[in-house]
């Protein structure tokens, strides 16, 4: 595509709004005139400094009211007060100027016949001219979409239009690169600021993109979204006053084969009872899906604990959850056992399975074939809908908080651990045993493991439904989809304390990368996460915060420079969000459309 | 400087001999019993105006860098001058009228040499004004004030026009300056749709109106006729001068003070004096009476004018108001002493309204306004001084010729 000459891009901005006073490299000053302008307006500064062809981006953090030439303003201001029938002349536009401070986010510059965006380390001329980005002048949002074009790709998930101020550009939109679902997300905003619509939108530019790759038959991965529901908006969202349906409207608008490629089994899981359901299905999975990881990831508990524990699944395998319960502590094959665990811990141990007891639990299933309690778990088919590029929503409103966790916490475990597997072999011949032996099934030593859910697993897997293998190779992991797993309520399972023995999620925050899995970390409070979940977010996509601690902690933990941020997260409005990202060279504050005007 | 002890004593006593000067020389009584009576019935107080009518003032100011540059024999002086108008309004007190006036300026480059400088500085001072020389003297009728005293030929007033020497900054920054600032003036006052009323900082002083011989500047004709046209065209055009030039004006206080006590007046601060009106071959109207403070000033008022005094709020200080004399007996002068008076207070009054913005309560705003505009700050000059050199050295002239001289001596 033919790229904009540098004269013909300043020729679109119309006349200039005003001139650069002073810059250094944190901070240009910029007197204007007077006109309507917000916090978080864009500008543009082209410059030829040194004879090349620059565009730089500015970003106004603060403006002031100033009278042309008059300095002492409090004088002023007092005079109107003790003055009888003091006025302030209506002078000509002229004289009333603004000044305004902001941060420069970057330049554009030719660069092989497009313009390449950098990061600020160089500044603009002295009293270079600056042109307001704006709703009056549409030719302007078309010159800073080619020059942010680098920043501002024109296909993955679709988020928003790009905010300048409190408009947003139409027609520049942002999307996230479908990678991102796999290169973790941070989303962090108060209450009330629009996390539910956000939500809704990503679900829908995932699907959407999935769509996309199946229209257009490319080979590039799919990508997957496990989203966690806990107030059952997602479904139906405002269908029952009126407004838009939800994901229930977009899955039953595709076609037949559309639905069969895309959307079934399921998309939709839920702890309610869904008799009949076709898309939507009542939520199980087994006691015989749960390791001992998967329990002290999601509660407190000390080294003797997860001792036991992890010692009973060492003896017992996929039953250790029961044999637990029930008190069967000893190891029948080894009469000579010298480990004796207190009574205490094997309590505690026991207090902690107890959500897990029936009757208190809604969709943990028994898993007791001794006593007729068969392995009854959608898990199986949960991970092959994750790896066919599937959006699950999760319904959590009749789950308890741990059943919440420990569901998440188990898929992303077994996801993980196949993944590894998949990766562990490079001959198809090998990759049952792989799976196997990675989730302790290894008949040879006579470890049990969870041995149910991995034949379902490898009986899916010679049926076709896990995809890795094709043409009799294994699958590479970057051809299988990108799978990103939303963790709710994030700072109760992702706090510095839960995690100080280990945890499942700091391993995918570590690892998960390698193997395509991400996780989408949701938090009203960044300051309560774990430092080491936090340094592995690529993608924060923050919202307006509740005060001045998160405000920092945001700007701290972004993937790339906030600097000149702080006071836009305290004035944002809701489904405002400023997307930063470690594949990005500037942070893009973005306005999230909202989900019913989407859908019209 | 030079800082030593003995230095400082020194200092310091001829100090205190210059204070006792100071002191005596306020503390002299001038103001007769006779005269203060004169005062105290001819003051007049004036009522606070938070409205107007519909009326458009102007004001315009005069600036510049004299020099904006110095190098070898040469030297480059900057002129500018505005005018900005505003109309009453019912909301904002005075809205300002747009188009905007155009900027009068010019840049004079005069070498050290005199009949360039001559040449060049007339130039300039015709294209600041607006009007040939010759057709300023003609049209000007300030010639009718000299030739009262010896008439003069126009070729022979204008061969004697003073156009000081390149370097004589002192004299052409009052010429330039004055000669911008008028022109304005006289632009606003010859045009179409001209205000009602126009101000300048300034007085009506023609300072080389009583000499004998046929010197004179150039912006005392220009003066003379902007009193004269704005007199045709029924526009009042004012001097407001921000310094009175008046010694022991405590003594003036007093009697103010006496006379609001007396009549109980709601605003102390706002009043005005007319000075007596003398006697002059070209009016019939004279004044009975002598003011004790400007006895010892002959020049004041000065020819062709009227002044007053007046105060319109405590934040300022007394200033002065020069009208042309023409203009005072036309338009303000009235058959009866009362309806004098009337005129007199309705001019005070648009006064006081138009000096009650919060950026200078007290002093009229289109005048601070025009004042605004033209002001040259230190980096203004700097750079504009630094254009200057670039556009020279663009031309071919080494940029040696300005290096300047008090930087590399260490004077500054």
């Amino acid at each position: 595509m033919a790229r904009s000459s540098f004269q013909s891009l300043i020729g679109k901005l119309g006349q200039p709004f005003g001139i650069l006073a002073e810059s250094n490299t944190n901070q240009l000053s910029v007197i204007a005139s007077n006109s309507d302008i917000a916090v978080g307006d864009l500008f543009l500064l082209p410059s030829l400094r040194g004879g090349i062809e620059r565009v730089y981006v500015f970003r106004a953090t603060e403006y002031a009211n100033i009278l042309n030439r008059t300095i002492e303003i409090e004088d002023i201001a007092r005079n109107k007060l003790t003055m009888p029938d003091a006025y302030l002349s209506d002078d000509a536009i002229q004289e009333k100027l603004l000044a305004l401070k902001g941060i420069v986010l970057g330049y554009a510059e030719q660069e092989g016949g497009s313009w390449t965006y950098n990061r600020p380390r160089r500044l603009p001329e002295h009293l270079t001219p600056v042109y307001h980005v704006s709703k009056d002048n549409f030719a302007s949002y078309a010159v800073i979409a080619e020059l942010l074009e680098s920043q501002l790709p024109k296909e993955g998930i679709y988020l928003g239009d790009m905010l300048a101020g409190e408009s947003s550009l139409e027609g520049v939109k942002v999307f996230l690169p479908a990678y991102a679902l796999s290169h973790h997300i941070g989303i962090f905003g108060r209450t009330g600021v629009g996390k539910s619509n956000l939500m809704m939108v990503l679900i829908k530019g995932v699907l959407d993109y999935n769509r996309h790759c199946y229209v257009s038959n490319t080979n590039a991965p799919k990508t997957s979204f496990l989203a966690i529901d806990p107030h059952d908006e997602f479904r139906r969202w405002h269908f029952a006053n009126g407004g838009a349906d939800g994901i229930s409207g977009v899955a039953n608008s595709y076609s037949q084969d559309e639905q069969n490629a895309l959307i079934s089994p399921f998309y939709y899981l839920t702890a309610k009872d869904i008799p009949g359901g076709r898309l939507e299905q009542t939520l199980t999975i087994s006691r015989g899906d749960i390791t001992p990881d998967d329990l002290f990831s999601i509660t407190e508990s000390t080294e003797q604990q997860i001792a036991f524990a992890s010692r009973q699944f060492a003896v017992h395998g996929e039953q250790w959850i029961g044999r637990s319960i029930m008190g069967d502590t000893g190891n029948p094959d080894d009469v000579d056992e010298e480990v004796e665990y207190m009574q205490g811990t094997v309590t505690a141990v026991q207090r902690r399975l107890g959500f897990l007891h029936r009757g208190n639990t809604r969709i943990v299933t028994n898993f007791d074939p001794d006593f007729g309690d068969e392995y009854q778990s959608q898990l199986p088919d949960i991970l092959c809908a994750l790896e066919a590029g599937r959006v699950l929503v999760v319904d959590t409103t009749l789950m308890s908080e741990m059943e919440q966790f420990l569901f998440t916490t188990v898929v992303a475990r077994t996801l993980f651990t196949l993944r590894k597997a998949v990766r562990s072999v490079e001959a198809v011949e090998s990759l049952p045993n792989a799976i196997r032996l990675a989730f302790g099934n290894d008949d040879d030593r006579g470890q049990v493991g969870l041995s149910s859910l991995v034949d379902a697993l490898i009986e899916r897997l010679e049926k076709g439904k896990l995809p890795y293998v094709q043409n009799g190779l294994i699958t590479p992991s970057n051809q299988l989809p990108f799978v990103n797993i939303v963790i709710e309520e994030a700072p109760s399972i992702l706090n510095p304390q839960r995690m100080k023995f280990g945890s499942v999620f700091r391993d995918i925050s570590r690892q998960g990368r390698k193997f395509g899995i991400g996780l989408t970390v949701i938090s009203q409070q960044v300051s309560e996460i774990d430092s080491g979940i936090l340094t592995q977010i690529n993608t924060e996509l923050t919202m307006a915060l509740g005060n001045d601690v998160e405000r920092r902690e945001a700007i701290k933990n972004a993937s790339i420079d906030m600097q000149g941020f702080e006071r836009e997260l305290q004035v944002m409005g809701k489904g405002q969000v400023i997307v930063t990202a470690s594949y990005k060279d500037m942070p893009l504050p973005t306005q999230v459309p909202d989900f019913d005007a989407l859908i019209e | 400087m030079n800082s030593d002890l003995e230095f400082r004593n020194i200092i310091a006593t001829r100090m205190d001999e210059v204070a006792k000067q100071i002191e005596s020389w306020d503390a002299k009584e001038r103001i007769s019993e006779d005269s203060k009576s004169e005062v105290f019935e001819r003051l007049q107080f004036v009522s606070h105006t938070a409205t107007h009518g519909d009326i458009r003032i102007a004001g315009v100011e005069g600036s510049g860098d004299f020099p904006l540059l110095a190098y070898n024999d040469c030297y480059v002086y900057l002129a500018i001058a505005q005018a900005v108008q505003y109309q009453s309004h019912p909301t904002s007190g005075l809205k300002e009228v747009t188009p905007v006036s155009e900027l009068i300026f010019d840049i004079t480059w005069l070498p050290d040499e005199s009949k360039r400088t001559q040449s060049f500085l007339l130039q300039s001072l015709e294209k600041l004004s607006g009007i040939t020389a010759r057709e300023l003297i003609a049209q000007s009728d300030y010639k009718d004030f000299k030739s009262l005293s010896k008439s003069h030929s126009l070729e022979v007033l204008f061969e004697s026009l003073i156009l000081p020497h390149a370097s004589d900054k002192g004299n052409l920054a009052i010429q330039l300056r004055s000669t911008a600032e008028l022109g304005a003036a006289y632009r606003l006052i010859a045009s179409d749709n001209p205000p009602d009323i126009v101000l300048f900082d300034g007085t009506f002083a023609l300072p080389f109106m009583q000499r004998n011989d046929p010197a004179s500047l150039y912006f005392e004709h220009l003066k003379r006729l902007c009193c004269k046209k704005a007199t045709e065209k029924q526009i009042g055009f004012f001097a407001v001068s921000k310094s009175h030039g008046l010694p022991a004006i405590h003594e003036l206080q007093d009697i103010i003070d006496r006379k609001a006590e007396s009549i109980s007046v709601e605003m102390p601060d706002k009043w005005f004096l007319r000075m007596p009106i003398p006697e002059a071959e070209y009016s019939k109207y004279k004044d009975e009476w002598e003011f004790g403070l400007t006895k010892e000033k002959t020049s004041l008022p000065p020819m062709g004018a009227v002044t007053y005094l007046f105060q319109i709020h405590r934040q300022t200080m007394p200033m002065r108001l020069d009208v042309d004399r023409k203009y005072f007996e036309q338009f303000i002068l009235a058959g009866t002493s009362e309806k004098t008076l009337e005129n007199e207070h309705r001019l005070f009054k648009m006064l006081d309204f138009s000096s009650h913005d919060q950026r200078c309560y007290g002093y009229p705003y289109p005048i601070k306004a025009a004042h605004d505009r033209v002001s040259l700050t230190g980096n203004e000059r700097t750079s504009l001084r630094k254009q200057l050199i670039n556009a020279a050295i663009k031309q071919g002239v080494s940029p040696k010729v300005f290096r300047d001289a008090s930087v590399l001596t260490g004077h500054r």
